[in-house]
């Protein structure tokens, strides 16, 4: 190899040479061993001050003076949470809540805290915004399967529909009266003929007056004769416009024939009794709910 | 070269060459796909085979193993045979059977991962029969590697030659150990780990980060001691400095693994000493950094013409950026913000793009001209496009995921004034999609950038020389009539 220029002020190299390649013996640079010498120093420290050598003390590892855990932190932390919001957690356990509701105070932190524990446990089916999804109930309208006041929203939430672990449980189904061959194709699509007259006002005809006699008979008995359903059955209103499952004509042929039984999990064992009134507020603050109680 | 230079088993550098530009198209391919599915999960197209967690492992596997496995197995026989002055020990069998094991090894893993066959474990998913196989090539390389060096005909062994021993050893060791597992029968791929619970995560993450530490750090830092001072054509900066950070490197790397597991059922203990590990390995790494670099003090000019070179400084100045943020970010604190995010994802291919890939694709613009015996690349101005197109891929890239993972972290960790969390979880992954977005074309431009190294250097395989003499200056123009004249005589 042919050097082009050669540097005076380069050190001597090793005097060694590998294909061509020679190395400098240049120092060290002073910053570099400062650094190095810093983070050790500084570890050394660390591992004064925090747990850190094992087989020794009595704990099996030296815990460290600091007297520091990720365990403590934690707990520390929750503690502090918890002192924080003492007083109103401790109402928010006492008081009712429809007392709960007509103080602005409580009710904001119900809100804000039962939002919490709606995004971690309910929207996952009803979605973030609460607007639900086919099959699963759309909690922002002013429409209601099982009632929107205090007592039954808290029901809904504790015991769960069609949740059957649980006894309590909202029960009530729908049967699948094409799949259990109490009504032929024909008579589905009356019915279905008829549902839209209850529900859009369409013009009736003779599929409509034939489906009116077979709902009066298979069906009023739950959703009610013009359609106006039953909370305590859990039976949906026809007569206005709002549908769980869909209210075109293929997907109600579909609900006739197949039933329906959406499922919603009982929270009883999932969370306290004090998360669940904060949840019933905050579901009750998603719509223009008007009444504060019935009881 | 003269007389008495042995006649060097050039083929198998040629086959890892070339596999390696192939592989590195795949893995940088499928990274980009997984970055787009990432952006628009609608493009895992509804298939179990092509869904993310599927092909993930794919390209983690086909960028560090198949690309750059291929380039540390290439590179290495390429450095001992000259450094050592000694041609491959077993002879041209053994080399041979170390390459197509190689190439067997990374089908079987991917095939297995497409189908689902996996162990779960991060870098580390081929089951137990890949295992075994790897196991008997690696062995088989080592012996190649050990025996050279045994039969050298230079008093002493190159640094690199140290490193890549380091490599090769200790990832022997970390293989074995980690894959340590009871199949279910002979006859099927299921096996279970031989460890269990919190130890069995130690274990995971003690290969894992030295799988970082010691293929993708020492093997990459084996091929940055030779093909710089060749590319530059200057001696090693210094040697003392090689010797302090190489031991120091060796022996800090193996104890950082448990900065990976902050905050979960690891002991404290152990995570204090990941963590202090972890920091004092910073000045360690950057010895090399400054070997690197200062290898070029004297040359500087050299930056300026030799877009090969600018690859490679780069490279070993990424080198430097990753080896201070790993440390910072194996700190509890900082750690507590950045696990889980797509910081760590950023972190992660600041090294592997920045680092690992543009030391990689220096060495093999230095190695084709070089093995197939042409006067220079097909063009030298398409690796300046390379150079650029990649570079600004990487920042990026890496810019993108530092602001969704600092982002991402605030958001899980943020309360509101009555100490509940502020968010759930899927609103922070909405509020990523724009940064996924740029990061997916960061990859783009990373994956162009590859397909433009592969075109000109199947080029220069061919033979073929791009005319721009008028693009260059005049320095560089007389170099070019030499090698000119040369090819013609």
């Amino acid at each position: 190899m042919v050097k082009k220029k050669q540097d005076n002020k380069q050190p001597e190299t090793m005097g060694h040479e590998w294909d061509g390649i020679k190395e400098y013996n240049n120092p060290i640079p002073l910053w570099w061993k400062t650094t190095f010498i810093a983070c050790i120093v500084y570890s050394v420290g660390y591992m004064i001050y925090y747990p850190s050598i094992p087989f020794a003390g009595k704990d099996g590892f030296f815990a460290g003076i600091a007297g520091w855990s990720q365990f403590k932190e934690l707990k520390d932390e929750i503690a502090t949470g918890k002192e924080q919001t003492k007083n109103l957690d401790e109402k928010i356990s006492k008081l009712t809540i429809e007392q709960i509701e007509t103080d602005p105070e409580l009710k904001e932190y119900a809100i804000a805290t039962g939002k919490s524990r709606f995004a971690v446990n309910c929207s996952q089916c009803h979605g973030l915004g609460a607007n639900g999804n086919k099959g699963v109930a759309n909690l922002l309208d002013d429409e209601w399967i099982w009632g929107s006041d205090i007592q039954n929203i808290k029901y809904t939430i504790t015991n769960g529909v069609r949740d059957y672990t649980n006894d309590d449980t909202r029960s009530g189904e729908m049967a699948a009266y094409g799949l259990d061959e109490i009504l032929d194709k024909k008579e589905i699509k009356d019915v279905v003929r008829y549902v839209q007259v209850l529900a859009y006002n369409a013009s009736e005809n003779a599929s409509s007056d034939r489906g009116k006699v077979i709902y009066e008979e298979n069906c009023a008995v739950c959703h009610a004769d013009a359609g106006e359903g039953n909370q305590e059955l859990g039976a949906p209103a026809l007569n206005n416009q709002v549908w769980l499952y869909g209210g075109d004509r293929k997907t109600l042929i579909e609900t006739i024939t197949e039933g329906r039984s959406a499922k919603m999990t009982s929270f009883k064992e999932l969370l306290t009794e004090d998360d669940i009134k904060r949840l019933v507020v905050y579901v009750r603050s998603l719509s223009d709910i008007e009444e504060t109680s019935t009881n | 070269m003269n007389s008495t230079t042995p006649a060097y088993n050039n083929d198998i550098v040629k086959m890892f060459t070339v596999a390696a530009i192939f592989w590195g198209l795949v893995g940088f391919l499928v990274g980009l796909v997984l970055a787009l599915q990432l952006t628009f999960p609608e493009l895992n197209l509804g298939l179990e085979f092509t869904t993310f967690g599927r092909l993930r492992p794919i390209h983690t596997s086909a960028v560090i193993f198949a690309f750059g496995g291929c380039v540390l197995l290439g590179t290495s026989f390429h450095v001992v045979q000259r450094t050592c002055k000694a041609v491959l020990f077993g002879g041209k069998g053994l080399a041979n059977f170390v390459f197509w094991g190689y190439q067997v090894f990374i089908l079987l893993a991917a095939s297995g991962y497409v189908l689902g066959i996996t162990q779960g474990r991060e870098y580390a998913e081929p089951e137990w029969f890949v295992d075994l196989w790897l196991t008997v090539v690696w062995v088989a390389y080592l012996v190649i590697f050990v025996g050279t060096l045994i039969k050298r005909n230079q008093p002493h062994i190159y640094v690199a030659n140290w490193f890549y021993l380091a490599f090769i050893v200790t990832i022997a060791m970390l293989h074995i150990v980690n894959n340590l597992a009871i199949p279910v029968s002979f006859v099927g791929a299921k096996s279970y780990s031989a460890f269990s619970g919190v130890q069995d995560a130690l274990v995971q993450w003690w290969y894992g980060h030295n799988a970082v530490g010691f293929f993708l750090t020492a093997g990459f830092l084996a091929i940055m001691y030779y093909f710089i001072p060749k590319q530059a054509n200057r001696p090693v900066y210094s040697y003392r400095i090689s010797v302090i950070h190489f031991w120091s490197i060796v022996f800090l790397y193996i104890w950082a693994g448990p900065h990976h597991l902050h905050y979960t059922a690891l002991p404290d203990w152990a995570q204090t000493l990941g963590m202090t590990f972890s920091l004092i390995l910073w000045m360690p790494s950057w010895g090399g950094m400054i070997n690197g670099i200062m290898t070029l003090s004297g040359a500087w000019d050299k930056l300026r013409t030799d877009p090969v070179l600018r690859f490679m400084i780069v490279s070993v100045s990424f080198y430097g950026m990753s080896t201070f943020e790993g440390p910072l970010m194996s700190i509890k604190t900082v750690n507590a913000l950045s696990h889980y995010t797509d910081w760590t994802v950023g972190h992660v291919h600041s090294g592997a793009l920045g680092w690992v890939a543009f030391i990689s694709f220096g060495a093999l613009y230095y190695l084709v001209p070089n093995l197939w015996e042409r006067s220079r690349l097909y063009s030298i101005k398409l690796v300046s496009y390379h150079f650029w197109i990649s570079t600004i891929g990487i920042v990026l890239y890496i810019c993108s995921m530092w602001m969704a993972g600092i982002l991402q972290g605030l958001m899980w960790r943020a309360y509101n004034e009555y100490g509940v969390l502020q968010y759930s979880f899927i609103e922070t992954v909405s509020e990523l999609h724009i940064y996924y977005a740029i990061r997916a074309f960061g990859g783009f431009l990373f994956v162009v950038g590859a397909f433009i190294m592969a075109y000109n250097l199947a080029k220069t395989i061919k033979g073929e020389l791009r005319d721009e003499v008028n693009e260059l200056d005049m320095d560089e123009k007389a170099k070019l009539e030499d090698a000119k004249q040369a090819q013609a005589a």
